[in-house]
Formats: C-alpha cells, sequence, structure tokens
C-alpha cells in the first residue's frame, strides 16, 4: 500500500507540472474554457438548491414539531390539502400505544385583512394545542404560552408586505373576526397563502367556523425508548379507515413527493432541475473534453518518446481534473452569493450547503474522468505517427 | 461568396466526430434556454389565468387588490355608480369564490374557485357568449373548466356536482379557464345562483363595456373623478400587465423562475461561444494554409460565419426539439399553458447565433493578424 502511495506521488510531481504548463500555455482558451465549465456547474448549484429548498420549505411546519408518529385523515393529500378526522382517533391511539403525548394541529385557509391599508390577503391559519410541548421552534413556542386571551394571535414575519405592521400589539382583521398580533415566528409558507398565521385551537374553530372535534393532524410522541415502527403497527390495527397513521420520516417524504411531483410549482422546479442536470453535464463534458483533445498531439509526442503510458494519462487527467477544479471554485463562490441573494429576496432556504458543494464536486470531478477517459481512449488507440 | 460557403460547410464536415459534439453543444445550450424561459413565462403567464381572459373596455377594481389572487371586493354600489358615468353603455360585476367540492369517485373534498356574473355579455372570453349566456339563464347551473386539473373525478354535461355544503348543482355543460399556479380548476354560475346558494357576496371586478365611440381615456377620467378612491380602473391589457410585474417583483416564485432563466441565458451563450472559440482554434493551422495560398481575411472571416450559422441553426433546431419535448411534458402535468413562444425561440436564435459569430471572429483574429508561417 505505502509503495502504491509513493508510486503515485512520483506520477503527480511528474505529471502535476506538465499539466499546469499545457493548460497556462493558452490564456484566452482556459480562461474561456474556465468561463464554461464554471457556469455550467453554476447552473447545477443554483437549481439543486431551488429544488432542495422547496422541498424542505413545504415540510418547514413539520420540523418546527417534535412528534414521532402522524396521524391524518383518508383524505390528506399535502399540508395544504389536509382533510380532517375526529379528534377521537387520537385517544384511541393512546389506548393502542405507548404514547407519551399527543398533539392536534389545525389548518386552513383564512383572508386577513390589514386594517391601515385594507389590503386583504390568503393567510395560512395554523391552530395549535394549549400545551407548547410538542413544538420545537422557539420563536413559535414561546408566542404559543403568550396566546392568552382568545383574540389574540402570532402572525409570521415571512408573510407577504400586504400584510402590513406585524408589530407586538398591532390590530388586524381575520375574516370578520379582530384579532391582536401577540407576537410572530418565521415560517414563510407562501406555496400555500400570502402568509401565515397561528392561534390557539380553542380560536381556530371560531376563525374557521370548524366544529373543535374535527382536527387536520394529529401528532403522536411515544414514551421514551418505544419503538415507532411497533408502536405504528399497533395504532392502525386499532383505528378504523377513516385515518391515515405515518411514522415521521413517511409523511416528510410523502409530503415533498406530492408536492415536487404533482404541483406545478414543484414540477417546474424539478424540469429546471432535470434540464440543468442533463445540459450542465453535456456542457462540462464537452468543455473539457475539447480541452484535452485540442492537446492531443502532445500526448502523442509524449507516446512516441517513450513515456509511459501511466505518465501520459496522468498528464491528462491532472489537466482535466484542474479544469474541474478551477472552474468549481468560482462556481461555489458566485452560486454561494446568488443563493444568499434568493434567500434574502424569497425567505426559501437557499443555501450552499456543504451536501450540495460535495455532490457539484463529485458531478465536475466524475464529468473531468470520463472526458478523460474518452479522449485519452484514442491516443492509446492510436500509432503515435498517425496523429501528427 | 459560394465558396466561402461551400468550404466552410467542407471544414465544418471534416471531422464528423467533432462535428456532432460542437452540434450537441450548442443543441444543449439551445435547450437550456429555451427550456428556463418558457418556465419563466409560463409562471408569469399563469399567476392568474383570468387576467388573460378579461373582456371589456375596462374593468374596475377595489385600489387593494393589487393582484389577483387577493379577495379585496368592489363595493357592491360602485357598479351602479360606473353604470351612470357618461359613456359607460354596460357594467357586468364578476363575483369570484372558493368552494370545497366532493370528487365523487374518491369521496375527496377538493377547492375549486367560482366564477360568478349575470348571464348578459359574458365578462371573460371562456367560451362561445351566446351558448354561456343561454345555459347560465336555467337555474341551479353551473359550468365546469374542461381545462382543470383532473382531481375532480368525471365530470358530465347532465351530471350533478356536490358541494362541500352537501348542496348538489346540475353541470349544463363546459367553459374553456385553465388552473393557475394557485387554482387547480374553476366552474362557472350565474351570479343569481351564486348569490341564492352561496349566500350574500360582492363582486371582485366589473368588466366595463363602452358606449361606440366613446374615448376609453376620457371615460376613465370621468370614473376615477365621479367614484372615491378606493377603486382602480384598468384596462385589460393594464391588468395582464400588473399580473406579471407582481410575478417578477413581488412574488417569490417570480424571482426562482428569473434567476433559472438568466442563468439558463448566460450558460447557454458561454457555452455557444467556447464551443465556436474551439472550433476555431482547433482548425487553425487548415486557415493559416488558407491565408498563405492566397486568402484574404474577409474570405476567412466568411467560412467562420458560415460555421457559426449552420451550427447555430441545426443546434436550434435540435435544442428547439429537446426543449419542446420537456414543455409538452410539463404543459401536460401541470395543466400550465406552457408553449413556445415565437418571441423566445427568436430571442434564442439571435443569442446563439450573436455567439457563435462572436466567437468565431474573435477566434480566428489570431490567425488573419499573424505571419501564417509562424502558425507552424
Amino acid at each position: 500500500m505505502p509503495r502504491l502511495l509513493v508510486s503515485l506521488c512520483r506520477l503527480g510531481r511528474c505529471c502535476l507540472p506538465i499539466a499546469a504548463a499545457n493548460l497556462a500555455q493558452h490564456k484566452v482558451r482556459l480562461v474561456v474554457a474556465l468561463f464554461g465549465i464554471g457556469v455550467s456547474l453554476l447552473l447545477l448549484v443554483i437549481q439543486i438548491s431551488f429544488l432542495d429548498a422547496a422541498g424542505s420549505k413545504v415540510t418547514s411546519l413539520y420540523d418546527d414539531f417534535d412528534f414521532d408518529i402522524a396521524i391524518v385523515s383518508q383524505t390528506y393529500q399535502f399540508l395544504d390539502s389536509a382533510g380532517t378526522f375526529d379528534r377521537i382517533r387520537l385517544s384511541e391511539a393512546r389506548g393502542a400505544a405507548d404514547i407519551a403525548d399527543t398533539f392536534a394541529l389545525n389548518v386552513s385557509h383564512v383572508i386577513w385583512t390589514d386594517l391601515q391599508t385594507k389590503r386583504r390577503s390568503t393567510a395560512f391559519l395554523v391552530g395549535l394545542d394549549g400545551t407548547g410541548g410538542f413544538i420545537r421552534d422557539r420563536a413559535l413556542r414561546d408566542g404559543a404560552s403568550r396566546l392568552g386571551d382568545s383574540r389574540t394571535v402570532l402572525a409570521d414575519r415571512f408573510s407577504s408586505s400586504d400584510f402590513g405592521s406585524l408589530d407586538i400589539g398591532t390590530k388586524a382583521r381575520i375574516d370578520k373576526e379582530d384579532v391582536t398580533v401577540a407576537g410572530t415566528f418565521a415560517l414563510g409558507l407562501f406555496f400555500y397563502a400570502d402568509g401565515g398565521v397561528a392561534v390557539r385551537n380553542a380560536d381556530f374553530g371560531r376563525l374557521d367556523r370548524r366544529p373543535a372535534r374535527f382536527v387536520s393532524i394529529g401528532l403522536l410522541r411515544l414514551a421514551p425508548g418505544a419503538d415507532p415502527v411497533a408502536a405504528k403497527a399497533r395504532i392502525v390495527a386499532v383505528l378504523p379507515n377513516d385515518v391515515r397513521v405515518l411514522l415521521r420520516g413517511e409523511l416528510i417524504d410523502q409530503e415533498r413527493a406530492f408536492f415536487i411531483s404533482t404541483k406545478p410549482i414543484g414540477i417546474m422546479l424539478r424540469t429546471g432541475m432535470l434540464v440543468a442536470f442533463l445540459v450542465g453535464n453535456i456542457l462540462l463534458l464537452q468543455a473539457l473534453s475539447s480541452e484535452i483533445v485540442n492537446r492531443i498531439r502532445e500526448f502523442a509526442t509524449l507516446k512516441a518518446i517513450g513515456f509511459e503510458p501511466a505518465v501520459v494519462y496522468g498528464i491528462g487527467m491532472s489537466e482535466a481534473a484542474m479544469l474541474a477544479v478551477g472552474g468549481f471554485l468560482p462556481a461555489l463562490l458566485v452560486g454561494a452569493a446568488l443563493l444568499r441573494l434568493v434567500e434574502n429576496a424569497t425567505h426559501l432556504p437557499t443555501v450552499l450547503t456543504l451536501d450540495l458543494a460535495a455532490e457539484v464536486l463529485a458531478i465536475a470531478l466524475g464529468m473531468c474522468v470520463l472526458s478523460a477517459a474518452l479522449v485519452l481512449g484514442r491516443v492509446r488507440r492510436a500509432d503515435p505517427a498517425e496523429l501528427f | 461568396m459560394r465558396l466561402g460557403f461551400a468550404t466552410g460547410l467542407r471544414l465544418l464536415l471534416h471531422a464528423r466526430g467533432r462535428f456532432v459534439g460542437a452540434l450537441g453543444g450548442i443543441a444543449m445550450a439551445v435547450a437550456i434556454m429555451f427550456v428556463e424561459a418558457e418556465l419563466l413565462l409560463g409562471i408569469v403567464d399563469s399567476q392568474a389565468t383570468v387576467a388573460q381572459l378579461l373582456r371589456g373596455d375596462l374593468v374596475a377594481m377595489n385600489v387593494s387588490l393589487t393582484n389577483l389572487h387577493k379577495w379585496n371586493r368592489l363595493d357592491e354600489v360602485r357598479t351602479q355608480q360606473i353604470a351612470a358615468v357618461d359613456g359607460v353603455a354596460h357594467v357586468t360585476p364578476i363575483y369570484e369564490g372558493a368552494v370545497g367540492m366532493r370528487n365523487l369517485e374518491d369521496g375527496r373534498i377538493r377547492r375549486i374557485v367560482v366564477f360568478a356574473f349575470p348571464p348578459d355579455g359574458l365578462p371573460i372570453d371562456i367560451g362561445d357568449a351566446a351558448e354561456i349566456d343561454g345555459l347560465l339563464k336555467r337555474p341551479d347551473t353551473v359550468l365546469f373548466d374542461r381545462r382543470s386539473r383532473p382531481i375532480y373525478g368525471a365530470i358530465a354535461p347532465g351530471g350533478d356536482i356536490e358541494f362541500e355544503s352537501k348542496l348538489k348543482l346540475r353541470v349544463a355543460g363546459f367553459v374553456d379557464i385553465g388552473p393557475d399556479i394557485v387554482n387547480d380548476g374553476a366552474l362557472v354560475m350565474s351570479e343569481g345562483t351564486w348569490l341564492a346558494r352561496f349566500g350574500s357576496d360582492t363582486p371582485i371586478m366589473a368588466a366595463i363595456d363602452l358606449v361606440p365611440g366613446a374615448d376609453r381615456e376620457d371615460v376613465r377620467r370621468r370614473i376615477l373623478a365621479r367614484l372615491p378612491v378606493d377603486v382602480a380602473v384598468l384596462t385589460p391589457a393594464e391588468a395582464r400587465e400588473r399580473e406579471i410585474v407582481f410575478t417578477l417583483r413581488v412574488a417569490p416564485v417570480g424571482v426562482l423562475f428569473a434567476i433559472g432563466m438568466l442563468a439558463g441565458l448566460i450558460i447557454g451563450s458561454v457555452s455557444c461561444y467556447q464551443i465556436l472559440f474551439n472550433e476555431v482554434i482547433d482548425q487553425q493551422r487548415q486557415y493559416a494554409t488558407l491565408k498563405a495560398i492566397g486568402g484574404s481575411d474577409a474570405f476567412l472571416r466568411r467560412l467562420i460565419l458560415t460555421q457559426a450559422f449552420v451550427l447555430s441553426w441545426i443546434g436550434f433546431a435540435a435544442g428547439g426539439a429537446v426543449a419542446w419535448f420537456f414543455d409538452a411534458s410539463v404543459a401536460r402535468t401541470t395543466g400550465l399553458p406552457l408553449d413556445l413562444s415565437g418571441a423566445t425561440a427568436m430571442l434564442v436564435l439571435a443569442l446563439a447565433m450573436a455567439m457563435c459569430a462572436g466567437a468565431g471572429l474573435l477566434a480566428v483574429r489570431s490567425v488573419t493578424t499573424s505571419d501564417p508561417a509562424a502558425l507552424y
């Protein structure tokens, strides 16, 4: 093993300077190639991150809650079309498995009126049970404990500006009821409505004119040490088929899958990503391989004067790798800046994560190996003399 | 001239593999420009489908209705006040509401939008006006938007639609509206049915028809002067434009797709440039030879331009086909109006040709400015 490493190092010492000198020979050409590679990678960074961000945005409400199992209506499609079921199912589930606590979540659409401008916007109304223990998000949990009197609500800071001022104490109207803002949280569910409002479940029924018996989503937390899969099976066995029982992971996966495969925006984002992936890879391959094709005579010369094939390929691979990394770094910088701008403008979590950077780097290096192999195969097969 | 063209073609076809590679690259560049542009246009056009369909000379709405997915209503009395203004022939109120409709196949309740108006003079362009007016005159009937997303079950004329409240209404026929990014489907009913069956409501807009010969701007000024400041009066074209501006500037999804399109156009252009640049650099020695045997610089440039244009045309056709495939699949799955528009095609073709030609001319400079012998 150390021997292999040593010979690899020797190969690197021999190949890298030649590869670098080769690339540096034509400056303009190098810049054009790097630019082409860079924008291909930039496009990949942007589109992958948009799709990921939309996927995590549609489940951000669930991410704010601490639960192991969810119960939803049989007609549940996704958060924005949840249907309702009888609250009694939660008690029945409690009897069936080792459950520490249950929490009912209600969702609906209402109309929010800013009393200053009289602008009316759609709002995604979330109803929370009094026990705030299920809420992970600090702003939402602190706010929920402050929802004392029945006219107070929490408003989403990321709502559209048409919601007007959301300072504590601001008065507004939900449908025909007057309400006062008692706090804010940050969710930004703009795929579903212009903004968001959270209230206690006790007030949800009045605002949405829904009987308190019916809830949209039931969240269950298991007793410490209980096995979620076994608990789910026991709950399913007990409950009638007007509800569906999902593990946390199942709920989140189905939510993302529904948005991306069924809602128009999701489909369009996915298509954008697919096309970017396809085109980005092809253009990358094109840019890299034309760089190496241009050097084919140099490679042939090296081969003709007796260099080992390993060195010849090593140089080709090094060139391709340098180009890939050289295009990747600026693409990453520009991508990070651009994604930050988009995050500020849209409140979508479009950040450049380490995973994403690693994914794109892997694509870049993969394409560079592929293009080098395609081109260098010709050097291997050909008689050096033919290549002149 | 003809010699330039023929020689250019032969140069291009000399190395088949390379030619195909370059063509593939340009086709992909064109495809990405197309798809990203069409996605943005699709989003922009379908912010509110109903904006595309407004008829009449002017449209009045609440001044706070900053886009058509808001719910600010028009004060009822305003329609009558507008009708009394000189030059106004006819005012048609348009009601819009969202109701729960039961899919009779799976029992699920789906949200559907309702448009309602009096059955005399259709205010939105959704089919044959006389026929629709006739159908709407029958009490308790609805018309179903045949382009709704297929989530409402099978709907047939003569059958019933059941609402969340268990109310049933008879389907009398179909209209053409189309879903948008918020709404999945639509029903149309008469003002009378809507108000009688779903409770009191005030219109969301009013379509205004002018008496023949009346000047639109004059009438608009008179309406605005006569009415309180809570009313905005727009032409249908202005209403459409406002939705587009709203999507691009304010709506987060507009921002997402606008950036996608910009990135697509830049990457497409850069790739065309890169491909042509390499094409020419690789054939430097051939050009040097041509120059050495007496070819003028203009002749060399003609050779390059021929190759640039042939590559960009064929690449455009191939890339357009790829884009068409993607657009058609998105249009089918989303129901949104996504079709390749002439303006986008022109833009993409112009960008591809300009980038190819520019790159080629830049690259050939190294031949035209140097001593041919030095190039060997």
